[in-house]
């Protein structure tokens, strides 16, 4: 199911264009599916896990639900990892799940049509090219697009854990 | 009304779909536990009524919702039955094991449009074919009774039997035609009920918009049957089943007319009766009992989405953290000053309680639900297996969240298929070692302190120590002879562990013991087993009460609070130098003559405590599976019901947590999984 | 659909089957005919020849089209139904309302 609500979104992006959330990693310009975004809130509260990889930062209460939060600028080794009332934490929803990213800062919303975005090339960005749909131009600026939902299910970032099966998870999910 | 369509029609349709799936479940429930309940005996006319009426009411609905391959084996299933009823067909004892296995063509058609899985076409001829078969045998043979349509039916069934007229209205819900309704089916079998040519139909449109205006697919009709019907009542609110669920429905029903009576000369009218039968009830009667699935059921019950109920959980476990912030925020309030406010909130307290216990009581159901499989389960394979088996239950009663109940009941049924399979002897092997054929299987559940605890015990041969020790070494699992006897049983659980020696279809399908494991400790529970060679087993699989909340213990360490279930809590303590010693480089206390070891939870969980020497922090005495461990922690901090979140649904699981809750001051809390706790630690 | 020319105003013929699944585009064919009918249009016959299914809710329709046509000053009048959708109109109690001529 997840799959195929994936390409069915793909095929929307690819063929009519879409608006993109972007924001900051370092130097680097991204922008994100802004129908993937939920909310945009700030950075406190994180209850740290024990035993995780230094980006995942912990989780949190989001009214009631439990998130995680990642941030991207450990991951990828950008920008300053410091938290003060000015941290940005991105809410995703994706792949039935709500993920919450840290990134260097939240810019603008902005509408890129569909011919304006270029096949990302293998560039030196910090970001995978796997987890990359393409490049945009804004005020003569490159924005790198993400697959956002190849990113949080990706093993690398071990969010979704593909050991446990959903029925499972159901389980404690009251 | 022009709400816009789209995508939500196929949901909604199967949304209807789905309350057809259900009922149908329960029909081929309700069908089965009566069989099985028969042995080989002749169903009684009531039981007989009742398989009538659960295999009428799937064909029914089947039509009504277009399924119409389950149509099929229903329908010549339902023929048989009705001869059998008629006393047409004489009884054969095979009809049962024919009956059960219609059951289960049914079932796989179900599955089929429910999940999607594969439907054995060969199987279902099959049965329908040895349905009709049965049928044309026992035309054949002389029947006891009177074909059925002769005019007067058994002595007994006389008056009921008597037709009168019926006048239906029928005001439909305006989604029906959307529903996937088939209004021809309805009418079809509402015709069937009929005395031959005594079934007139009549719609009419309620109103009569212009037609640019009109919605095509609401509906306008209204429709208003007269039959001439020996159907009792209920029979006739059976069809309506599926499709009558809040709308009105009226009856009316003359006194019974001779067939002489000259025909449209109306007998005595005795007035409207309001259609009172299952899943139809009149708006206007609100008193308890005028909801009901069945007329004679005493308790009224009705049926409610389960998403709802979670809904209603969740909303209750908001309440309940909100009512914890108020609380800690009047901690710091002058009592003297805030008096009233006090005691409002300790009103809000109790409140909040009771509402939480409401609601939570509306998740638990019986587990007799799950022990009912087993009657059919364990006759199936103890004939398989030619073995005798005596299947006993016990705490049928026991309550349990409906979540368990659903996940319980595969680890369960694979516990009863080893034991019938590995456990229980043949009667012959039996009898040699001087116990009697007929082994014994029970299954019990009962309550115990927090938890449920289910039994599956038998008086088979027990767990053979050697074999599973070779068996282990066989398969790589590490072990050895030191081993205790305990140690040797959870050898089982182990992944890729099996002693069958042949893979038989019964329990060495290829999925082990450890799947069992695997399962009942992703619903927070754990298995023990305990044998004696040649006496039996005991396996026995407990679990917590709830899944949605607990009585915590929330301590603190470093910056972090964590809560620890009051139920593995035994004490605490501060410990005194001289109870501190260290064995083997791991710091243990000496808690009344027994060295437990000390758990520090920083350095499980590598976090920045305050306290990290034992004897400046607190111990928490815990016990839990029969293990007994001192947690380490900073602080305790308070006794209190949490409601548990699961960390999973939007991430990945965390060791050593049984999931989270959130605290009074909004922040996430990690539940400590102690078994797991106690794993980590002797890893560290 | 492209645009429609209706070679026989007073006549329609009514093709495939009429259930609700084809119930908006059946209605939204109907609005138009209704329409283009001319007013006093006497006799109107509603063909249904290659009307091969019907359900409750294109017999719903069909009886609102009817009314609706009546109220233009319209008898309309339903013909040719093939024998297993006249039965089934019957069947749903609709015989009545769509004034299903006799059988021949």
């Amino acid at each position: 199911m997840q799959t195929a609500q994936g390409s069915a979104v793909e095929q929307l992006t690819a063929d009519g264009g879409a608006e993109y959330l972007t924001f900051t990693l370092g130097s680097e310009s991204y922008g994100i599916d802004i129908l993937k975004v939920q909310e945009i809130r700030g950075y406190d509260c994180v209850t740290r896990i024990a035993n995780t990889p230094a980006f995942i930062k912990g989780v949190i209460n989001l009214r009631g639900v439990i998130v995680p939060i990642v941030d991207l600028r450990i991951k990828f080794n950008v920008g300053e990892a410091t938290y003060h009332e000015f941290t940005v934490v991105i809410i995703i929803n994706v792949l039935n799940k709500v993920v919450g990213i840290v990134v260097d800062g939240v810019s603008d919303v902005v509408a890129l049509p569909a011919q304006s975005i270029k096949p990302a090339p293998e560039l030196g960005a910090s970001l995978d090219t796997r987890y990359i749909t393409g490049l945009g131009t804004l005020n003569d600026e490159m924005l790198i697009l993400v697959d956002i939902e190849k990113l949080i299910g990706s093993d690398e970032l071990q969010i979704v854990d593909s050991t446990v099966d959903n029925t499972q998870k159901e389980a404690v999910n009251l | 009304m022009t709400t816009p369509r789209g995508e939500n029609e196929t949901v909604d349709l199967n949304r209807f779909n789905q309350v057809f799936f259900e009922e149908c479940a329960e029909n081929l429930a309700e069908m089965e536990q009566i069989l099985i309940s028969l042995g080989d005996r002749e169903p009684d006319p009531e039981q007989m009524n009742a398989i009538f009426r659960a295999a009428h009411s799937i064909k029914g609905g089947a039509g009504i919702f277009g399924f119409n391959d389950m149509t099929v084996v229903t329908h010549v299933m339902e023929s048989l039955l009705d001869r059998l009823r008629n006393q047409e067909i004489p009884f054969a004892p095979g009809m049962i094991d024919l009956f059960l296995e219609a059951g289960d063509a049914i079932a796989m058609q179900l599955a089929g449009h429910r999940e999607g899985k594969a439907v054995d076409q060969e199987v279902i001829d099959g049965v329908r074919a040895r349905l009709q078969q049965a049928i044309d045998a026992g035309a054949g043979a002389p029947a006891p009774g009177l074909p059925a349509d002769q005019e007067e039916g058994p002595p007994q069934q006389e008056a009921e039997q008597l037709p009168r007229r019926c006048r239906l209205a029928f005001t439909p819900d305006p989604e029906i035609f959307t529903r996937g309704i088939r209004m021809e089916s309805i009418v079809a079998e509402l015709a069937e009920l009929a005395e031959p040519g005594e079934f007139h139909c009549n719609a009419q449109l309620m109103e009569l918009p212009e037609l640019a205006e009109a919605d095509p697919e609401r509906c306008l009709t209204r429709w208003e049957f007269t039959l001439l019907t020996r159907a009792s009542l209920e029979q006739i609110l059976d069809v309506f089943m599926f499709v009558a669920d809040e709308e009105q429905l009226q009856i009316e029903e003359d006194e019974p007319v001779d067939r002489r009576t000259p025909e449209g000369e109306p007998a005595p009218e005795q007035g409207i009766v309001p259609a009172a039968g299952r899943r139809v009830y009149d708006s206007n009667e609100t008193a308890p009992g005028a909801f009901g699935r069945r007329g004679n059921e005493t308790e009224a019950s009705f049926r409610v989405n389960v998403t709802k109920v979670d809904q209603l959980v969740n909303q209750v476990g908001e309440l309940l953290i909100t009512q914890a912030m108020l609380s800690q925020i009047a901690v710091g309030l002058d009592p003297i000053l805030h008096e009233t406010l006090q005691r409002g909130l300790v009103q809000l307290e109790r409140n909040t309680r009771d509402l939480q216990g409401s609601v939570m009581s509306i998740r638990l159901v019986p587990i007799s639900i799950v022990f009912n499989r087993f009657p059919r389960l364990v006759r199936d394979i103890a004939a398989k297996l030619g073995k005798q088996v005596e299947l006993k239950t016990a705490g049928d009663s026991t309550e349990l969240d409906r979540g368990l109940i659903e996940k319980i009941a595969d680890p369960l049924g694979h516990l009863v298929r080893n034991a019938l399979d590995h456990g229980l002897e043949t009667p012959e092997t039996r009898a040699a070692c001087g116990k009697s054929p007929t082994g014994t299987l029970q299954l019990s559940a009962s309550q115990v302190g927090g938890r449920i605890v289910i039994d599956v015990i038998d008086d088979g041969a027990g767990l053979n120590r050697d074999k599973i020790l070779a068996k282990a070494l066989e398969c790589g699992i590490p072990c050895s002879e030191a081993m205790t006897d305990e140690e040797v049983w959870q050898l089982i659980f182990a992944p890729g562990f099996s002693t069958a020696s042949e893979v038989t279809d019964l329990s060495g399908r290829g999925v082990g013991m450890d799947v069992v494991m695997k399962n009942v400790q992703a619903i927070g529970g754990r298995v023990q087993i305990a044998s004696e060679a040649g006496k039996g087993a005991r396996f026995t699989i407990s679990l917590p009460l709830t899944l949605a909340i607990l009585e915590g213990l929330s301590v603190a360490v470093g910056e972090e609070k964590f809560i620890i279930p009051l139920n593995v809590v035994i004490e605490s303590l501060q410990p005194k130098p001289e109870q501190l010693k260290s064995v083997n480089g791991r710091d243990v206390v000496l808690v009344r003559g027994e060295y437990l070891p000390i758990l520090k939870l920083h350095r499980i969980f590598n976090l920045e405590a305050e306290v990290t020497e034992p004897q400046r922090g607190i111990l928490v005495l815990t016990e839990a599976d029969g293990e007994r461990g001192a947690i380490l922690v900073d602080a305790l901090l308070d006794e209190q019901q949490v409601v548990v979140k699961s960390i999973e649904t939007n991430y990945r699981r965390v060791d050593g947590s049984a999931g989270a809750t959130i605290l009074g001051d909004g922040r996430v809390a990690l539940i400590l999984d102690l078994p797991e706790l106690f794993t980590m630690h002797k890893k560290l | 659909m492209g645009k429609k020319v209706f070679v026989n105003k007073a006549n329609i013929t009514l093709e495939g089957p009429l259930t609700v699944e084809r119930a908006k585009e059946l209605h939204l064919l109907l609005v138009e005919r209704l329409d283009g009918m001319p007013e006093q249009a006497g006799g109107a016959a509603i063909d249904l020849c290659r009307v091969d299914d019907i359900d409750a809710c294109g017999c719903q329709l069909l009886a609102l089209f009817l009314e609706n046509l009546k109220r233009r000053g319209a008898a309309p009048m339903l013909t040719a139904a093939p024998a297993a959708v006249r039965e089934r109109i019957v069947t749903l109690g609709f015989g009545e309302l769509l004034a299903l001529q006799p059988e021949p």
